[in-house]
C-alpha cells in the first residue's frame, strides 16, 4: 500500500513538473529564446530553419507564421515600461524614435490577441502614417477617449497587447556587428 | 520520508524526459498550427486574399495594417509559381514550411522591380530539373528551392492608411499562385519539329496557356 501511494505520487509530480514547466516555457520563454527589451519580448528564433524547439513548438501551438529575425522582427508588450501591466483603465504614451527598418508598425490588442472595436476603425500606426513631431519622435496615444495626435482607441475593461512589426530591421552592418536590436519605443503610464 | 527520496529523483528525472518529449512532440501533434488554420478556408496551390482588420482573423496576432494573401503549396505534382506586383518597397513575400520555417523573404525594395515571379522548385526534383526547365520569364524569374513538397507563401501589403485600402486590395488581387505544367518533352521535340512552331518551345501555364520560353539565370 505504501508503495502504491509512492507510485502515485511519483507519477503526478513527473506529470505536473514536466507538463508544467514545458507549458510554461512555450508560452513565456527564457532569456535564451525569448529576450526582452523593455517591456518588448521577441522569439528572437521564430521562422528560422534551425529554430530551437521552444520556437517551434509555440509556433506550432499558438499558429504564427513568422518571418526570421533578420527579415522581419515581431516584439510583444504587456507591460508598460515600468513593468505594470497594460490595461485600458490607464492611459499611455508611446515614445518612439524613427526605427531603422523598411517598414514597422505598433498595433493594439487586447490580451487575447483580438483588434478592440471602435468606431474610429484605428488599430494600428506605421511609419507610413505617423509623424516625426519636431523634437525628433513620434507617438502615439492609448486611451478610451479621443486625444489630439496619433490615438489609439484602447476600450474598456480589458488588458492590453502591443506589437511592435519590423520588415528588414537590421542594416547590413548591424547584421555583420550581431546588433539585434535598436532603441525600442517606451510605454509611459499617464492617468487612469 | 526517507524511503520516497529515491520516487523524488526518479520523478525528477520522469518530469525532465516529459518535458523534453512535451517539448518536442507539440510541432507533431498541434491541430491548430498555421497550415491546419489555413486549410480550414483554402484549397492548395491557390492564392487567397485575407480582410484587413477583420474581427475573426484566421492566425492570431495578424496585423491589420497589413493587406495578407497567401497560398499553401503543395509541389508533389508540379512546380508552382507565384507572381505579383508590388506596391511599394515594403511589400514583402515570405515562403515558409508547413511548419513555419521561413526558407525565402524578400521585399520590394530589394527586389528593384515592380512586378515579382517565383518559381517554387522542390529541392527533391532539382536535379531533374533545373538543367531542363526553362521560362518566358528569364532574369524576371526568382527560382526558390523548397525543402519540402509542401509550405505556405504569403504576400505582405502594408496598408499606408485605410483611404489605401481598396487600392492595395486591388493590386494584390492581381496576384497569382498556380502550378506550372511542364509538357512532357517528347510532345515539345515534336511541335519544335513542326514548320509552324518553329519558335520558341513551350511550356503550359497553371490557366494551361502555351508559352514561349527561354533560358531562366536567378536560382535563390
Amino acid at each position: 500500500m505504501k508503495n502504491l501511494v509512492h507510485f502515485l505520487c511519483f507519477a503526478l509530480l513527473s506529470l505536473a513538473l514536466g507538463l508544467g514547466s514545458a507549458y510554461y516555457f512555450i508560452e513565456h520563454g527564457f532569456a535564451l529564446v525569448a529576450p526582452n527589451n523593455g517591456p518588448w519580448k521577441t522569439w528572437i528564433n521564430a521562422g528560422s530553419l534551425t529554430a530551437d524547439p521552444y520556437t517551434r513548438a509555440r509556433i506550432a501551438r499558438f499558429g504564427d507564421l513568422p518571418i526570421t529575425s533578420g527579415s522581419g522582427l515581431t516584439f510583444v508588450a504587456k507591460t508598460d515600461s515600468d513593468g505594470s501591466d497594460l490595461s485600458s483603465d490607464c492611459e499611455y504614451e508611446i515614445v518612439a524614435r524613427p526605427l531603422s527598418a523598411i517598414w514597422w508598425s505598433i498595433a493594439l490588442y487586447d490580451s487575447d490577441g483580438e483588434l478592440i472595436p471602435n468606431k474610429a476603425g484605428r488599430h494600428a500606426f506605421n511609419s507610413q502614417n505617423l509623424t516625426v513631431l519636431p523634437d525628433g519622435t513620434q507617438r502615439i496615444i492609448l486611451a478610451r477617449e479621443a486625444r489630439p495626435g496619433h490615438w489609439l482607441p484602447s476600450g474598456e475593461d480589458h488588458d492590453l497587447t502591443l506589437v511592435l512589426r519590423m520588415i528588414r530591421p537590421l542594416s547590413l552592418e548591424q547584421q555583420r556587428q550581431g546588433l539585434a536590436f535598436q532603441s525600442l519605443p517606451s510605454i509611459q503610464k499617464g492617468n487612469c | 520520508m526517507r524511503a520516497f527520496w529515491p520516487w523524488l529523483l526518479a520523478s525528477v528525472f520522469c518530469a525532465g524526459v516529459i518535458h523534453v518529449l512535451t517539448v518536442f512532440g507539440v510541432p507533431y501533434l498541434a491541430t491548430r498550427d498555421a497550415w491546419s488554420r489555413l486549410s480550414a478556408l483554402s484549397d492548395q496551390n491557390q492564392l487567397y486574399l485575407l480582410p484587413i482588420a477583420a474581427a475573426d482573423t484566421p492566425l492570431p496576432f495578424m496585423a491589420p495594417d497589413v493587406a495578407y494573401a497567401f497560398c499553401r503549396f503543395d509541389l508533389s505534382a508540379s512546380n508552382v509559381s507565384l507572381q505579383t506586383e508590388l506596391g511599394d518597397g515594403s511589400w514583402s513575400i515570405a515562403v515558409s514550411g508547413r511548419h513555419g520555417e521561413n526558407f525565402y523573404f524578400i521585399s520590394g525594395s530589394e527586389a528593384k522591380r515592380r512586378e515579382l515571379r517565383l518559381l517554387l522548385v522542390p529541392r527533391a526534383r532539382l536535379s531533374e530539373e533545373v538543367s531542363t526547365e526553362r521560362s518566358e520569364e528569364g532574369d524576371e524569374q526568382i527560382i526558390v528551392i523548397t525543402p519540402n513538397m509542401t509550405g505556405i507563401a504569403v504576400i505582405r501589403a502594408p496598408v499606408r492608411g485605410p483611404s489605401f485600402a481598396d487600392d492595395t486590395i486591388r493590386l494584390l488581387q492581381s496576384a497569382q499562385c498556380q502550378p506550372v505544367i511542364e509538357q512532357d518533352p517528347n510532345v515539345i521535340a515534336a511541335e519544335e519539329a513542326k514548320p509552324e512552331l518553329n519558335g520558341p518551345a513551350i511550356i503550359r501555364g497553371g490557366g494551361g496557356a502555351r508559352r514561349p520560353i527561354r533560358p531562366r539565370t536567378r536560382v535563390q
